[in-house]
Formats: structure tokens, C-alpha cells, sequence
């Protein structure tokens, strides 16, 4: 990451502002599908990478790659959020209005229901759960980097997303919106 | 992957956790055929355990609903241009300082907010306290520039003096300190009289009087004399110290009269010897030359109610060939090099100008102190000559003699100084500037009580201290016996008329100015007094002076050595110091000291 030996070297602002480029529309899914909400996502997203601007050299001192780093900065950031007593309520799914300002095309709006759909079903899982379940079917990684991501051994992964993908499938069954359609 | 395996083997015994591990590798195999090759993980579904089976299916159906739901979730373009906006404008804030403590996450809707900082509270008190002691400081400084004597600030005013000279970087930086610190005298001196405040103007002009001799010796024993023939602004300063002097002493009271002049006094001779610092050029060995010897200062005499007498001689003129070189002393073994300390020197000139050599310290008191030079022969041409013209310098001088005879006397060397009141006094101070620096007890005897001089500052003390007889040290006469051959002639050390008079009583002052008689040729008419280096330890004030002895018995030289006290100017007041180039001697004297100091240097230079 030649991007980021910049930041950490010089601390070179615009090539962070490269890497947000790069990595802002995976940091914000994964918050998203984390909080069930676009508004905190973006929150957020937001925070994560002045965060990791901040944290920047404490980066490669952990050796992980950059993404896996951020994600561990977004797992914290909503953790944060989670914990925070001044945390706005979250609306129900059931309550939660349609952003159709920001999704305007009415194709969209499929979609977004679908999304909004799981990120409802994510919130009922556990927070390691949540994570693997988004590192390893929102943003793709391989078991490897989720593990160096949640410090965890890979079997334990497997294991774990075998769990989070049993339960969010209930979930869904549950709500009657279930994985079988 | 196999530890897994032999885990998942090692829990099949438990049944379902077994059948967990099982199904969690099969959907990890499923997961990664799938993309691998979309609809290639039905292969694997059909190979999988029958009870697996319709899970597998129902899981992975899920997995493509996740993975197909990515694409629908991005972040609307509007947020992602904003919040780039934002956190960039954060950076650039942090840029400097991106692990800088204090600088934390923004809130939502506020990212700039964690980029200022405002200065710390105890940050700005300090600097503002620092910045009122400053102020308070530069003003009660600024008020003590006008303080006098006995004024509060006074004491402020002497301590940001003193300040100034410590801190001057080198020697020229030192003498304008000096210079400047006399200019403060002098304004003190007007002030105090014109508030009618005599006694303590006469103080202050006489600390004037220091300063300047302070800044004087400073200059001559330090000065770069290849710079010596640009123009000198310390010479201009002195200028105008001494116009203002003139100024003054027009007004003044008569009891403050004696002191100012003196300190006019002072101030032309320094004057002049910073405008023509080359006899001291030479006497300090840097670039002998001889003609520069006759551009000594010639004291002036304006102003003076009584001016000084005109010399009743006319200098002499330097001669590379003098007429008559006295022998004070022959010692038997004329080969022999003198055991004494001292050197007694002819002077073919009437010496008998003030200077300062007679406080040479010598350090041995077991040792003769009057080098009676043993004469050879030759013609008169052998001279005492300190090579390291200190005082108290054990063995580094020498005693000189055309023959080269008197090289190995090493005890001479303690009185090398002598060698330099030859050379015309110039020598003497820098003798008196080394002594300075090598004998602290010569600071102690120091009268003006300013601890804090530098090496080279306190030379002038030296010599002024001596020159004024103020010195505690005890004075030691000196007798140093020789005995002569009964062939040799009686050698004579004598002071001519107007030299006799004037060295008598001067002998603490004076004494450079007629020595140089240590190498004469015996015989001669024109000697000068004999000038004995005082033997004592430490600087002490009057010198030692053999009288106008008129013969030595015959075939011995008796050097007596008489303390007496200082006189060193005209209407001498026992305070002038000895250290003065040119300075006019004992009214009687009659002779300008530059001749004294040509003919000794000169005597030396041979």
C-alpha cells in the first residue's frame, strides 16, 4: 500500500484523502449493515477515518492490512455508538422511514428494502456475528483477513459465520421475510 | 485446515457438535466454489451427507442474498463529496500534527471542531506575567542609568556595568565597556558637581580615573597592532572624554580640581597611546621595531594650572650604538651569569620616567634580588630582558648580554618585568598584564575592590596599585652583593642631575624608567639610577631604587635596594599609575619618560 506508507510517512494528506476514496464505500456498507441505518453509517464513516488519520501510525505498527484495520476502527466506532447513553434511539425496522430523498430512483427503492431488510436481521445477531457475517458476504473478504480482523483463528471464523448465517437465517424466517424466497 | 479436521474428528464422538464442524466446512466449501465459479457449489451440495443437504441449500440461497445485497447499499454521492470536504478540512488543521495529543474525533455534523485549539490558560498567564517582569525590569534598568552615587538604583546601575563587561565577547568589546563604564563616571562627575556634591564627584572622577587606565591597559596589551593604523574609535571616545573633562574642570570647585585633572590626565595619555600603541608594539615583542619607539606619546599639559615642566634634557634620540652604558655591578666571574633576580640596567638616557616595573613580584625570596650583570667586556650592550616579561614568571626570562653571556640566568627571569620597564614601561605593563593573570594575590591587592575584572583588566590595577604605593604587600629591600674584580673598573651606576632628583622618592614607579643599566659597560658617565626590581612577593608598590650612587667600591657592585614610595606624575599625589606611556615625570625630573622608554627599549633591543 504504497497510499498508505505516504500517510504514515509523511503524513500526506492528500493521499489520505486517496485512501478514503478508496475504502469510504466499504467502510460505510459495513456500518450500515451494522446500524441499519444510513444517517449513523454516515456518522460514522465520517468518524472512522478521522480516526484513522489520527490513529495513522499506529497502523503499521499492527501490521494488519488497511482494510482489516478499518473495519477493526468501524467495529469500535459502532460499538462506541452502540454503548453511548446519548446513542438516539434507533427506529424499528418497522418504524424506520424510507430515505427516498437520498434513493430517489424508484428502482431503487427494491433494493433498498432489501438491504434495510437484513440490516434489520443483522441487529438481532451478536456483535461477532454481525461482523463476520458483513466482512464475509457484504464486503467479501476470505476467512483469512476476517480472522486478522477480529483476531480470531480461521476455524473459528467458519465455524462462526456457519452460526451467524443459521441465525440470521432464522431471523429472517422470523420475520417473515426469510432467505428461502 | 487440518488441525480443524482432527478437531472436528476428535468431537464426533459428541455427535453434534461433529455435525456442526461438518456443516460449517461444507458451507466454507460451498462459499468459495460459488465464487469460484458461479453454480459449481450444487457439486458439493450433492456430495455433502444427506442430512446436510437441505441446509446447505437454504444457507446458501441466504449468502446470495447478502452478497447480493452489497450493491445495493452506497453511500449517497452528496454525503460522500461532504464528508470527504470535511474530513480533509480536519486533516488540514492536524496535518502538522496528526499524533499531536488533544486532537480528537469530531462529532457527527462537526469535524472542524477538533481542529482548533486555543492556546492553553496557564500557557498565556505565564507569557503574560513573563512579558510584566520584562517590562518592569527594562524600566527600573533604564531609571538606574541616571542614578548617582548613594541613589537607590545605584547599586543596579554598577551591577548592569559589571554585566556588560563580563559578557563582552572579546578585548575590543571589553575596553568599550570600560570606556563606556568611564563615560558613566564622568556624567556621574558633572552631575555630583553640579549639585555641589564635591567629595563624591572627586570619588567618582576617580573612578573615572580607573575605568579609563582599565580600558587603556586593556587596549595596549591586547590590541592587534596590524590594525593599528585604522582609524580608532576608542581613540575618539577618548576624545571626547576628555574635551568634556576640560569642560568640567573649567567650572569645577577647587578641592575637585587636583582629581579631574588627573583624570584629564589620564585620559590624554590613554588617548595617546591608543592613537600610537607601537612602543608597546614593540615592548611586547610582537613586532620590534625600532623607529616605532620614537613615536611614544608625549604627554600634554594644557589645562593644568601649572603645566609640566619641560623636560630640562632633550629626549635622547634613539641610537642603536649608545654612548655609555653603566654597569652597575661587575661580578667576579664575568663569564658567569648573575644569580640574582633582579636586573639593574643602565640607561644611556636620564631616565627617569614612572613606570611600574619596580613591582615586579618575584616569587623566590631566597634569591638575590639585584642582578648586578656581569659585564664582559662588551660594549655595554648586554641588557636585562624578561622574554616572558611576567611577573612572578619563574625562569622565563632571560638576562642578555651582547655575548650572549647572560642567557642562563634563569633567576632574572622573576624579574623579567624589569626587562620590560626598559623597553620604555610599554614592556612593563604588558609585565604587569601577565603578572596579573598568572598571580591572583596581585588582584588581591588590588584597591579598587572590583573582583570581577577580567585578566586583562586588572593588569592596569596592578600597576596603579603599586604605582600609588596602595599596595599591603610587604615591601622587601633588596641587597644583592657582588663582588668585582679587582681589575674591572668600578662600575658606576649613576642618575644624572635632573634623573636623581626626579627618581628619588619614585622609586616604585620609576624604577623601569632607569633600569636597564644591567648590561652596561663600565665606566660610563651618563647612568642613570640604578633600578633594583622589588624582590618582594608580591606586587609590591614601592620599588626598589638605588639612589644616585656615584660609584660602587671598587671592585664590587653594592645594588641597594630602598623601598620608596611612589611618586609618579607631576604634582603627584601618590595615586597615578605607572602603567602611563609618556607620563610626564616628578616635576623635577625634567624628562619626558618617552626618553626613558626609548633608551630602555632600546638598551633592549640590543
Amino acid at each position: 500500500m504504497e497510499l498508505v506508507d505516504r500517510v504514515v510517512a509523511s503524513h500526506d494528506a492528500r493521499a489520505f484523502g486517496e485512501l478514503y476514496d478508496r475504502f469510504v464505500e466499504r467502510v460505510y456498507r459495513y456500518l450500515y449493515f451494522r446500524t441499519g441505518s444510513h444517517p449513523e453509517a454516515e456518522d460514522l464513516t465520517e468518524q472512522v477515518f478521522l480516526k484513522a488519520w489520527e490513529a495513522i501510525g499506529r497502523y503499521r505498527w499492527q501490521g494488519r492490512p488497511f482494510l482489516a484495520w478499518l473495519y477493526r476502527l468501524a467495529h469500535n466506532a459502532h460499538l462506541h455508538y452502540v454503548r453511548s447513553p446519548q446513542q438516539t434511539t434507533s427506529l424499528t425496522h418497522d418504524q424506520r422511514p424510507l430515505d427516498v430523498a437520498s434513493h430517489s430512483a424508484s428502482v431503487e427503492l427494491g433494493r433498498a428494502l432489501d438491504a434495510e431488510v437484513i440490516a434489520g436481521a443483522l441487529a438481532k445477531l451478536t456483535i461477532e456475528q454481525q461482523q463476520v457475517i458483513v466482512m464475509k458476504f457484504i464486503e467479501g473478504l476470505d476467512n483469512e483477513q476476517i480472522a486478522q480482523a477480529m483476531d480470531k483463528r480461521e476455524g473459528a471464523i467458519r465455524a462462526l459465520q456457519m452460526r451467524a448465517l443459521m441465525s440470521l437465517r432464522r431471523v429472517l424466517e422470523s420475520q417473515g421475510e426469510n432467505g428461502a424466497r | 485446515m487440518s488441525s480443524h479436521d482432527d478437531l472436528g474428528a476428535r468431537k464426533a464422538s459428541t455427535g453434534q457438535p461433529l455435525g456442526d464442524l461438518m456443516l460449517a466446512q461444507a458451507l466454507e466449501a460451498c462459499i468459495r466454489a460459488e465464487r469460484a465459479h458461479g453454480g459449481s457449489s450444487a457439486e458439493i451440495i450433492e456430495h455433502a451427507p444427506a442430512s446436510q443437504r437441505a441446509e446447505l441449500q437454504r444457507l446458501m440461497v441466504l449468502v446470495h442474498e447478502l452478497e447480493s445485497s452489497v450493491h445495493r447499499v452506497t453511500p449517497a454521492p452528496e454525503f460522500r463529496v461532504a464528508a470527504r470536504a470535511r474530513v480533509m478540512a480536519t486533516l488540514g488543521g492536524q496535518a502538522d500534527s496528526p499524533f499531536e495529543r488533544g486532537a480528537h474525533l469530531t462529532t457527527i455534523g462537526g469535524p472542524a471542531r477538533g481542529a482548533r485549539r486555543r492556546p492553553r490558560r496557564w500557557v498565556v498567564r505565564v507569557g503574560a506575567g513573563l512579558l510584566v517582569a520584562l517590562m518592569a525590569t527594562s524600566a527600573t534598568v533604564t531609571a538606574s542609568a541616571s542614578a548617582l552615587p548613594g541613589d537607590p538604583l545605584y547599586g543596579l546601575k554598577q551591577a548592569q556595568e559589571e554585566l556588560s563587561l563580563r559578557l563582552a565577547s572579546d578585548d575590543p568589546a571589553r575596553v568599550l565597556a570600560h570606556l563606556r563604564r568611564a563615560d558613566a563616571r564622568l556624567d556621574e562627575t558633572a552631575r555630583l558637581l553640579e549639585q555641589g556634591r564635591t567629595s563624591e564627584a572627586v570619588d567618582t572622577a576617580q573612578r573615572y580615573d580607573q575605568s579609563v587606565e582599565r580600558a587603556t591597559t586593556t587596549f595596549v596589551v591586547t590590541i592587534d597592532f596590524s590594525d593599528a593604523a585604522r582609524p580608532n574609535p576608542l581613540e575618539t571616545k577618548l576624545g571626547e572624554q576628555q574635551d568634556r573633562l576640560e569642560a568640567i574642570l573649567q567650572v569645577a570647585p577647587a578641592p575637585a580640581r587636583p582629581d579631574l585633572r588627573e583624570a584629564l590626565a589620564t585620559t590624554e595619555r590613554g588617548r595617546e597611546l591608543m592613537a600610537d600603541p607601537r612602543p608597546v608594539e614593540r615592548a611586547l615583542g610582537r613586532r620590534p621595531s625600532r623607529a616605532a619607539a620614537a613615536a611614544a606619546a608625549v604627554p600634554t599639559s594644557h589645562v593644568e594650572e601649572q603645566p609640566t615642566p619641560v623636560p630640562t634634557l632633550p629626549p635622547t634620540a634613539v641610537s642603536p650604538n649608545p654612548t655609555s652604558i653603566a654597569v652597575l655591578a661587575r661580578h667576579e666571574d664575568q663569564d658567569a651569569d648573575l644569580e640574582a633576580g633582579a636586573v639593574a640596567r643602565a640607561s644611556d638616557g636620564p631616565g627617569s620616567s614612572g613606570d611600574r616595573e619596580a613591582d615586579v613580584e618575584n616569587d623566590n625570596e631566597d634569591q638575590p634580588q639585584v642582578a648586578l650583570r656581569p659585564n664582559s667586556g662588551n660594549s655595554g650592550q648586554g641588557t636585562g630582558r624578561g622574554q616572558g616579561a611576567s611577573v612572578g614568571d619563574r625562569g622565563s626570562g632571560q638576562s642578555r648580554g651582547q655575548d650572549g653571556q647572560g642567557e642562563d640566568a634563569p633567576r632574572v627571569a622573576r624579574n623579567d618585568a624589569t626587562a620590560g620597564s626598559g623597553d620604555g614601561g610599554d614592556g612593563g605593563r604588558e609585565a604587569d598584564a601577565v603578572a596579573a593573570q598568572r598571580s591572583p594575590d596581585l588582584r588581591s591587592a588590588d584597591r579598587g575592590g572590583d573582583d570581577d575584572r577580567r585578566p586583562s583588566d586588572i593588569d592596569s590595577e596592578q600597576g596603579d596599585d603599586r604605582g600609588r604605593g596602595q599596595n599591603t604587600q610587604d615591601n622587601r629591600p633588596v641587597v644583592a652583593e657582588v663582588t668585582l674584580p679587582p681589575v674591572a673598573p668600578a662600575t658606576e651606576a649613576r642618575n644624572p642631575g635632573p634623573s636623581e632628583s626626579g627618581n628619588t622618592g619614585n622609586a616604585g614607579a620609576t624604577s623601569g624608567s632607569n633600569s636597564g643599566t644591567g648590561g652596561g659597560e663600565g665606566g660610563v658617565h651618563q647612568t642613570p639610577v640604578e633600578q633594583v626590581a622589588p624582590t618582594d612577593d608580591r606586587a609590591a608598590g614601592p620599588a626598589t631604587s638605588i639612589g644616585p650612587t656615584n660609584s660602587a667600591p671598587s671592585g664590587q657592585a653594592r645594588a641597594t635596594a630602598t623601598p620608596t614610595p611612589t611618586v609618579r606624575r607631576s604634582g603627584g599625589d601618590g595615586k597615578s599609575g605607572d602603567i602611563r606611556t609618556g607620563q610626564t615625570n616628578s616635576g623635577d625630573s625634567g624628562v619626558m619618560p618617552e626618553d626613558s622608554h626609548k633608551s630602555g627599549s632600546d638598551d633592549a633591543d640590543r
